[in-house]
């Protein structure tokens, strides 16, 4: 075969170029930390971290929703203990007042400011919303008439939030559940009052009949709230498991590996030094060189 | 006597051969580094004696030179050159539509996209809020604004690689004119004595025509014929036909030779990656990103329109509706009416407008499986899958063809290229046989002089 000395400097030539192509694709590997910076890197990778990437958009929106629906639900949670405080208040002055009816019309003063109170939680608001007003949340719950009427604007709506592709979450417990459901805690309140005035004893009894069955209204009502809180916790902790298993499987497609390609590089430049040193030596050895 | 004149005679021609070796092998170590140079070699042949020289030879003659070529590589890299040239022009082309799309480092598309459907579940947390309503507005028209500048790029692109098919052209028709002066000189030439180096001067045009698109060229009968597409000729000994452009009924350039239209038969070469670019790569990346725009608005607005704003209003559109597939990702927008209220976002489930069903109807858009790739996402994640793997392939083919077109070039320089060392032992032969020649010329010159000297005593 003839070998002339332009067939050894192109292929001199051509081997350098490729090394040094090498080079170049691990250094922006390395310096960048990924191996895929367009999508003709690797296609498939690229078009699994794009599902992925999407995902974890997706996981993150669920988080932020758990988030909200965690502040609310505690939230409403502390309303409602704070509701069975003022309830057991209520009852116990309602107790007391069975004992000694002549007295009863002094503890109605207080009564009534605690039925005040009581508005005012059913009347809460988180994030500028009202929390029990179903998912009318942009008007009061509950609104007082000049004649101390309290009446229900909500609805029996109650806000969900997603938190999976098919998983919603409750946010809150409509009023209409909870203060004007079996019982309507302000008439009872109410009539209380009115019987307490006028000394009725088996009105009182009546009455405290019925907040005890509004306590328990209430209770059941913190059960489901807790319930949820716990629903929120599990599925956000699930969701951080899930998105770590994502984000490693993620850099293991995207991202470089170090050692791989610090030792490809090092390869490479070997490859170069060693070409080079070769053609250096490239018709080192002519037939010039023996004649003289 | 009249042997020592034939031994003269034939001495002298001797070295005439020899010095004609001497310029041959020089001219080949002069051009050991010209493009496309052949090497050459002198064609020496013996001189038959006659009876009267009782048949001993006349000694050497030199009859001509001769190019060591051979056609076949010469024919095989010219259409390696066309096939790379082709595969490198698509590959920079792709490259450059491939940065339009980066997802890589959390730009792109993938983001808008995700942003998007998530703002739809903030709102559903707090509907009545004009911040998450507002948030909705600005994620919706930056991904539509995505959509409407990654579109008019592809469009640009493409007007881009259009426009330079004229030049294309023009590079075309010039050497096409260069190629037939040079085969005319060569006809002229060739009555008279071989015409190496315009033959490889003729081959280096061939080749750097063969970059812009694949010619076949054909020898026979002493007729040269250039032909491209399905056999017509560009040039026919010394008379040529040009490469013409005119605008076709779509505003793109189209490429005619005579009174056809050759546009289809154009291949190889950079003219044939870019009609593959303008004519099938980037309306087919094109017409995923219209119908990806096209079903994004008709199943936003579908569900949209379900729903009720925050005024109680129903039946609204999201996105301007659009007319059809064609276009659609240049021309999606939002809605004039939403976009300028963001209460008229239909987030609410109820007729009051109070609830967040639909918002949360809308975000789970995202992946829902009414787009015609599945979801939205996975459809997109098609279109990257086709982008990348249509440039990982082009660039491979181009590494390929390179690669191909080293080796086929060795072998020419096997054949055709010069070698110094076997030039340098020629330029030695040729030495001593002068050298030996010159012997010769002396040794009869000294037998002459004896025979003269031996009448003189």
């Amino acid at each position: 075969m003839r070998i002339t000395s332009d067939i050894a400097y192109n292929n001199l030539l051509r081997d350098i170029e490729r090394i040094s192509e090498r080079m170049s694709t691990t250094q922006t590997q390395i310096s960048s930390g990924k191996k895929l910076n367009k999508p003709s890197d690797d296609p498939v990778a690229v078009s699994d971290v794009i599902r992925i990437q999407a995902e974890q958009g997706e996981i993150k929106q669920y988080q932020d929703n758990l988030a909200t629906a965690k502040s609310r639900l505690n939230f409403a949670d502390a309303t409602l203990q704070g509701v069975e405080t003022m309830i057991e208040r209520v009852r116990n002055l309602a107790l007391s007042s069975l004992s000694d009816l002549t007295n009863a019309n002094l503890h109605t003063p207080e009564i009534s400011g605690l039925r005040d109170q009581l508005l005012t939680a059913a009347n809460s608001t988180i994030d500028g919303q009202f929390m029990f007003a179903g998912s009318n949340v942009d008007s009061p719950a509950y609104t007082q008439a000049s004649n101390g009427t309290v009446t229900y604007n909500g609805n029996s709506d109650a806000v969900r939030v997603q938190i999976g592709r098919a998983a919603t979450l409750q946010v809150g417990v409509p009023g209409s559940d909870i203060f004007s459901g079996t019982v309507d805690v302000f008439a009872t309140v109410q009539n209380l009052m009115t019987a307490m005035n006028s000394g009725d004893k088996a009105g009182i009894a009546a009455e405290v009949t019925k907040l005890e069955q509004f306590s328990s209204v209430v209770s059941s009502a913190l059960g489901k709230v807790g319930g949820l809180v716990n629903v929120a916790q599990s599925v956000d902790s699930e969701l951080t498991q899930y998105s770590l298993g994502r984000t490693e499987q993620r850099s293991r497609l995207e991202d470089t590996d170090l050692a791989a390609a610090l030792t490809d590089y090092t390869q490479a430049e070997t490859a170069l030094k060693a070409t080079t040193a070769v053609g250096a030596r490239i018709s080192n050895i002519s037939i010039l060189d023996y004649l003289s | 006597m009249q042997a020592l004149g034939n031994a003269l005679n034939s001495a002298l021609r001797a070295l005439e051969a020899n010095q004609l070796g001497l310029a041959v092998a020089s001219n080949n170590i002069s051009n050991a580094q010209t493009p496309g140079y052949t090497r050459q070699r002198a064609i020496l042949s013996s001189i038959a004696g006659t009876s009267a020289t009782l048949g001993i030879g006349a000694g050497v003659e030199v009859t001509g030179t001769e190019a060591i070529r051979d056609r076949l590589i010469d024919l095989r890299q010219r259409q390696e050159i066309a096939s790379q040239a082709k595969d490198d022009m698509k590959h920079q082309g792709l490259s450059d539509i491939e940065m339009l799309f980066n997802e890589s480092d959390g730009t792109g598309m993938l983001p808008l996209l995700t942003d998007f459907f998530n703002s739809f579940h903030a709102l559903s947390t707090d509907p009545t809020s004009p911040n998450r309503r507002q948030e909705v507005l600005t994620n919706a028209s930056m991904l539509a604004g995505f959509l409407n500048s990654r579109a008019s790029s592809l469009v640009d692109v493409r007007t881009k690689i259009d426009r330079s098919l004229h030049e294309d052209v023009d590079q075309a028709n010039a050497l096409v004119d260069q190629i037939a002066i040079l085969t005319k000189r060569i006809a002229e030439q060739e009555a008279v004595s071989p015409a190496h180096e315009l033959r490889d001067q003729r081959s280096v045009l061939v080749q750097k025509l063969s970059e812009i698109v694949e010619v076949h060229e054909l020898e026979s009968d002493g007729n040269y014929q250039l032909t491209v597409g399905s056999n017509r000729p560009l040039v026919y000994n010394a008379s040529t036909a040009h490469l013409t452009t005119s605008t076709n009924s779509n505003g793109f350039t189209s490429i005619g030779l005579g009174i056809d239209d050759i546009t289809s038969e154009v291949t190889g070469g950079r003219m044939g990656a870019r009609l593959d670019l303008r004519d099938q790569n980037i309306p087919q990346y094109l017409g995923a990103l219209d119908q990806l725009a096209f079903e994004l608005v008709q199943n936003v607005n579908s569900v949209h329109s379900a729903g009720y704003d925050q005024n109680g209003s129903t039946g609204n559109n999201f996105f301007a509706p659009l007319t059809g597939v064609a276009g659609a990702a240049q021309a999606i927008a939002l809605d004039p009416g939403v976009a300028g209220d963001p209460r008229k976002i239909a987030a609410s489930d109820v007729a009051n407008g109070t609830g967040n069903g639909n918002a949360l109807a809308l975000g789970n858009l995202q992946n829902a499986s009414v787009f015609s790739g599945g979801s939205i996402i996975e459809q997109y994640r098609g279109f990257i899958y086709a982008l990348g793997s249509d440039t990982a392939n082009a660039d491979l083919g181009a590494r390929q063809h390179q690669a191909l077109l080293t080796q086929l070039e060795n072998r020419r320089q096997q054949v055709s290229g010069v070698s110094i060392d076997e030039e340098t032992v020629k330029i030695l032969q040729f030495q001593r046989s002068f050298e030996a020649s010159a012997r010769v010329v002396k040794a009869v010159d000294e037998l002459l002089q004896l025979t003269l000297s031996l009448g003189n005593n």
